[in-house]
């Protein structure tokens, strides 16, 4: 078959070494964009986020976005984020920018208003809307069941039915047809999201002007020591194997899906870690008040925080002990963890500006469910971006595809000429903001040098090859 | 010992394309769909088939761009970068330093300068027409190059219709294809029909598309996530399938009427491409469209190689 031994030597070799593969990692050389978090001098500012003046020494990276829900137009509304990082020796601080044409000013979060009613704003809701074409039934077989439609409280069981797959609801289910044959139905519970996405029936959530969820911004960072190869986390009940209104749900919601790892996340919310008097629970002094958070301490200074949570393949955990958003990791310990993870916001001219400090020094009692960050390391984080207004809603969002890296060096920023205008919109009622992004100069200088490189290897060819 | 000749070129571009087919499949096919919420089983198990597939595209690439290296000397760079650029690991963090940085523009720019060599080649022998119909297929890999650099250098997205480009190039490597050799024979009668099946395979995602804006929504979202076409105006994703179809059927024509190593070189060509929509993940796949288009010379230049 060959006539050439060599050919038949290399095929072997090729074949032999690509099964090798399949067993050990072979180092490929990659070209992944990596988030450089330079060394600074200096402090956080987080009164005016972003102001400090080692940011503008430091290029902004800028990460597409994608939907996390393909089928829902609720899903992938921010089409990308700006990020840029910095520590100081002390500290990490990551900078994140993002557009968003109107905020969730008063929009709450239902976990902070369930420990304190006060805790809300006017009319926010969680509410799903069903992709067209569903259709519903009321099963008036079940007499122990009601079902509340377009405000009235029925007896019986909700079925829906959507080309031939049916689904039914649980007891108390409240839906409303809007004129155009819509269906929304209220309440979110996690199973539920299970349910409706698995058959089709999940479309997105429902907005107005008053009906929304708050805006919110999330950081994972993969707490182990290979290379995660997705950052997505499964939908599912409060627990793994959850049984729900006769259904069994296998996953946890918000578990990681790849099997075998755990993540560390940073979640900041404006309806309840955002210092602001937009903010309800701020508003009304939540995070001061050890009585109704159930810690044992408060927020020092009363600054902006973001919830530290922990997620396995098991489940989603709190990293607390009060489990106000989800499971607490623990029942003991932990002391000032909520509050660890400081962070600082503004909104103007359609654009989210959100700045996160974490101190390096993490507790060891914080450390299996927190990051160890430490200078000259790579660590695999990803992004999470939600437009409440727009309908971005609890596992609706926009996330980073899949896990960037970020390495804190040694080295200080590089010389910038990154520059932001605000340029108001002809015709339109809302500003709109026009971020230009320059070519950092010593961008400017590796890319002549990488042309220049090559044109010299090509001029070495050549010479070695003339006739 | 001299390797490079026509059988070591032959079973290589096999194993290249069999290695570019099972990435795309186990490799591309579902890294890019893990993001969503949606449960893919055994997805430990098909990833092990993906390495197998890269490893296969990587190390037949060094033995091909070797061969190459005959006729377009721009290929000995290549199997340099290759074999190198495995080395480069052995550095921590590498891939975060200026100096890789500019190792990566270099690299971009080599592929330049090897589109630029083998047109150079095809005009020279002159193969005028065959470098204006592959000339729409340099411009696509010219316009993937500038996206993959906008990403790495933080620029903001290059708003293009890939798609339109890809259909150009397709519609000249198709009538690249109908040209080549002797226009009507039994062998290219046989080509053109058996390649229908390449058109007709997609035909059902279409019509599934075209009818349901359910199905439309989703597949808007996944063959650009699979493929790396990003699409700006969601309505062209019939139009994308259908361009799909014609590439299939143009590779499988190529190859059918004899002219293997094009065939496989542009598939190589268009699946290592899409990458930059992505920033090209690995240095390999930022070389691999200019060695795919030299792919199209072992033919153009039969007379002229000497191996």
């Amino acid at each position: 078959m060959f006539k050439s031994k060599s050919a038949l030597v290399i095929a072997i070799v090729i074949l032999g070494v690509s099964v090798f593969a399949m067993f050990f990692q072979i180092p490929y050389a990659q070209t992944s964009p990596t988030i450089v978090a330079y060394k600074v001098v200096g402090t956080s500012n987080l009164g005016n986020p972003g102001s400090e003046s080692f940011w503008s020494k430091i290029p902004w990276v800028n990460l597409s976005l994608t939907a996390n829900i393909p089928n829902a137009p609720t899903s992938g509304l921010v089409k990308y984020v700006l990020v840029k990082a910095a520590w100081n020796g002390t500290d990490l601080f990551i900078l994140e920018e993002w557009q968003s044409p109107s905020p969730a000013y008063g929009a709450w979060s239902d976990s902070a208003a369930a420990i304190y009613p006060e805790a809300t704003g006017p009319d926010t809701f969680r509410i799903i809307e069903l992709t067209p074409g569903v259709t519903y039934k009321l099963l008036t077989n079940y007499t122990n069941y009601v079902s509340i439609i377009n405000g009235k409280t029925e007896t019986g069981r909700l079925l829906l039915n959507y080309s031939g797959i049916t689904l039914p609801l649980p007891n108390d289910t409240q839906i409303q047809t809007l004129p155009n044959g819509t269906i929304l139905l209220y309440h979110s519970p996690r199973p539920l999201e299970d349910l409706l996405y698995s058959d089709g029936m999940f479309y997105g959530y429902y907005v107005n002007s008053t009906w929304y969820y708050p805006d919110r911004a999330a950081i994972m960072w993969y707490l182990g020591t290979g290379v995660p190869s997705q950052d997505c986390m499964n939908l599912g009940g409060k627990v793994p194997d959850q049984t729900y209104d006769g259904f069994t749900l296998k996953y946890a919601g918000g578990s990681m899906a790849e099997s075998g790892i755990a993540t560390n996340i940073w979640m900041w919310v404006t309806g309840a870690t955002w210092n602001s008097t937009n903010d309800p629970a701020f508003k009304v002094n939540l995070w001061q008040n050890t009585s109704l958070t159930g810690l044992s301490y408060t927020d020092p200074h009363n600054h902006g925080f973001a919830v530290p949570l922990y997620s396995n393949n098991t489940n989603l955990y709190e990293v607390d002990t009060a489990g106000i958003w989800y499971t607490p990791v623990k029942s003991s310990g932990l002391n000032g963890s909520l509050f660890y993870i400081w962070t600082g916001a503004t909104w103007e001219n359609g654009t989210w500006v959100l700045e996160w400090v974490y101190p390096l020094n993490v507790p060891s009692d914080y450390l299996p469910y927190f990051v160890n960050i430490t200078a000259n390391k790579i660590y695999y984080v990803a992004f999470a971006v939600w437009q409440g207004t727009e309908g971005e809603t609890a596992f609706d969002k926009s996330i980073s595809p899949s896990f960037v890296t970020l390495e804190l060096v040694n080295q200080a920023p590089p010389t910038s000429t990154t520059t932001s205008t605000t340029s108001p919109m002809v015709s339109t009622t809302s500003p709109a903001t026009t971020t230009i992004v320059e070519i950092p100069f010593t961008d400017i200088v590796v890319t002549i040098a990488g042309v220049i490189v090559a044109i010299v290897a090509v001029a070495i060819l050549a010479l070695l090859y003339r006739k | 010992m001299e390797f490079r000749n026509y059988e070591t070129l032959k079973i290589s571009v096999f194993l290249l394309g069999l290695g570019v087919v099972i990435y795309l499949v186990f490799g591309e096919g579902i890294a890019y769909l893990s993001s969503l919420p949606v449960p893919i089983p055994h997805a430990n198990i098909l990833a092990v088939f993906s390495s197998f597939g890269f490893a296969l595209e990587y190390f037949s690439l060094i033995v091909v761009s070797l061969v190459l290296s005959k006729l377009a000397k721009i290929n000995y760079i290549y199997s340099g970068i290759l074999i190198g650029s495995l080395l480069i690991t052995l550095i921590p963090g590498y891939y975060s330093t200026t100096l890789w940085l500019g190792f990566t523009i270099t690299t971009m720019f080599l592929g330049v300068v090897g589109l630029g060599e083998v047109t150079y080649l095809l005009i020279k022998n002159k193969r005028y027409l065959s470098t204006v119909l592959l000339s729409p297929t340099v411009a696509l890999v010219l316009v993937l190059y500038y996206t993959a650099y906008s990403l790495i250098m933080h620029l903001p997205a290059v708003i293009i219709s890939y798609k339109d480009f890809l259909l150009a190039s397709v519609i000249g490597v198709l009538i690249y294809t109908i040209l080549w050799g002797k226009i009507f024979s039994r062998r290219s009668i046989v080509a053109y029909t058996l390649s229908i099946v390449g058109f007709v395979i997609v035909l059902p995602l279409y019509f599934l598309v075209l009818k349901n804006r359910f199905l439309e929504i989703i597949m808007d979202m996944v063959i650009p996530s699979v493929t790396g076409v990003i699409l700006f105006n969601p309505y062209s994703i019939t139009i994308l399938i259908l361009t799909f179809g014609l590439i299939l059927y143009t590779v499988l024509a190529l190859a059918i009427k004899g002219n293997y190593y094009a065939s496989i070189g542009y598939l190589a060509l268009l699946v290592a491409g899409f990458n930059a929509t992505s920033g090209f993940h690995f240095i390999s796949l930022m070389i691999v469209p200019p060695i795919g288009y030299s792919l199209f010379l072992i033919k153009e230049l039969q007379d002229k190689i000497k191996f």
